[in-house]
């Protein structure tokens, strides 16, 4: 395998990043060959979201399938200005995938919730120093619980209800860390 | 440092920055989807938000999904139109026919979209290109995007794209007939491939782009020496 270095490697991301949009805005105008090369791009990184959120195999397919589906029908609004067409795709995925996990029990015992790994996903510390990502940058500033919740919050998601009761942590107390923490890190991120 | 005084729970910035962690229950977000639908500064904010965590999202490791969800997808958006998109059929043999009817499908579905919302798109700064790259048989072998305003080709295979012992190349042929090497393409993964200035030129409606085998990490001589597996012309929406 050639070995690239990073400024190779970040201009070829940015651009798929681009040719993603331009796919996405193709879409927007009824192109179906963009949809499917849309799909064929981005199927695996979205399939890979909906399985860790929705911890269901059949049920993260279901989610796939309406994702995309709402991509084709919403594609015409899309603004590459706003997001790329990868971060619009993800987020809808994730916000879905959540969605449905919360209906499909909403008054299950939390126990019986699927369990996510609650191991800190973040890659090993030299290439998360490589990677070094201005929103993990941020998030060191922040004290121990705050970072560990936003977290947790993020990869799990669930409510600050949800949260706290997992957690065994007081909904309060929860409620607090997470929102200092994030009005921190919208300081920090310049937002 | 001291930690400030918890400002109210309310505030628009910290319900936005709540929202995209994702950590309200379903009767607040709505009650927040319904404040950024108003504003369009709310929505650039939540955008950005949603930038810095797609970070993340990045980190969740991906996983193929059934060969199957592609079709079901197909069918439940395009199987009540006049021209089924069954994928074994010649249907897509045929470009006139296809280019007709996704001019008729655009058409078509952007009059049901305007009914529902309002056209909210920005403009590409340019037209897009696109190709379509079939086998001898009919079948699509990968899409090819050309970014408008970036020297760079996006090539997604649509179909098993390795060859044992083999390195697939892309071509552009353009109007002289003298095949140009684009680079070579990875087994079965999409790749963007970085074009010079003067190849960037010849990616215009109307050129074709073709996939040949070539002995690994390309042809040798900088000319094509082996079969084409996939070959399509480069059209504008």
């Amino acid at each position: 395998m050639t070995i690239r270095s990073n400024a190779a490697q970040s201009t070829d991301a940015q651009s798929s990043a681009e040719a993603l949009n331009v796919l996405m805005q193709s879409c927007g105008k009824g192109d179906r060959l963009a949809f499917e090369a849309m799909y064929h791009a981005t199927s695996a990184r979205l399939f890979g979201i909906c399985l860790h959120y929705s911890g269901n195999r059949a049920e993260a397919e279901e989610v796939l399938q309406e994702v995309y589906i709402m991509a084709w029908l919403k594609a015409s609004r899309f603004d590459p200005q706003l997001a790329s067409a990868m971060t619009w795709l993800a987020t809808m995925a994730r916000n879905k995938a959540i969605d449905r996990r919360r209906a499909r029990r909403p008054h299950d015992p939390l126990e019986t919730l699927p369990e996510l790994s609650t191991q800190d996903p973040i890659p090993d510390s030299l290439e998360r120093e490589q990677q070094g990502s201005r929103l993990d940058r941020c998030l060191e500033t922040l004290e121990e619980a705050q970072q560990r919740y936003i977290r947790v919050a993020f990869f799990e998601g669930y409510s600050y209800a949800e949260l706290a009761e997992r957690h065994g942590i007081a909904l309060g107390t929860m409620k607090s860390w997470i929102r200092r923490g994030l009005l921190r890190l919208r300081l920090c991120l310049g937002l | 440092m001291n930690e400030h005084p918890l400002p109210p729970d309310e505030t628009p910035d910290l319900l936005i920055a709540e929202y995209a962690l994702g950590v309200l229950d379903r009767e607040e977000r709505d009650r927040v989807e319904a404040m950024i639908a108003r504003d369009a500064r709310h929505q650039r904010a939540v955008a950005q938000w949603q930038a810095q965590f797609a970070e993340w999202l990045g980190q969740v490791p991906a996983s193929s999904p059934p060969a199957a969800t592609w079709r079901r997808i197909e069918q439940r958006l395009f199987a009540g139109s006049s021209h089924p998109p069954s994928r074994a059929s010649g249907w897509w043999n045929n470009l006139g026919l296809w280019r007709w009817t996704t001019a008729a499908l655009a058409v078509g579905l952007l009059a049901s979209v305007l009914t529902l919302q309002q056209p909210g798109s920005a403009p590409i700064s340019g037209p897009a290109l696109l190709a379509r790259l079939e086998q001898s048989d009919g079948t699509t072998l990968f899409a090819a995007t050309i970014n408008p305003g970036s020297r760079s080709v996006l090539f997604v295979n649509t179909g098993r794209a390795d060859w044992p012992g083999k390195s697939a190349e892309a071509w552009v042929i353009a109007a002289d007939g003298k095949p140009r090497s684009l680079g070579v393409l990875p087994a079965n993964a999409s790749a963007t491939l970085s074009v010079t200035p003067q190849l960037a030129d010849l990616l215009a409606s109307g050129a074709v782009l073709a996939v040949t085998l070539e002995p690994l990490n390309g042809s040798p001589n900088g000319q094509p020496t082996g079969p084409v597996v996939a070959q399509g012309k480069i059209s504008s929406l």
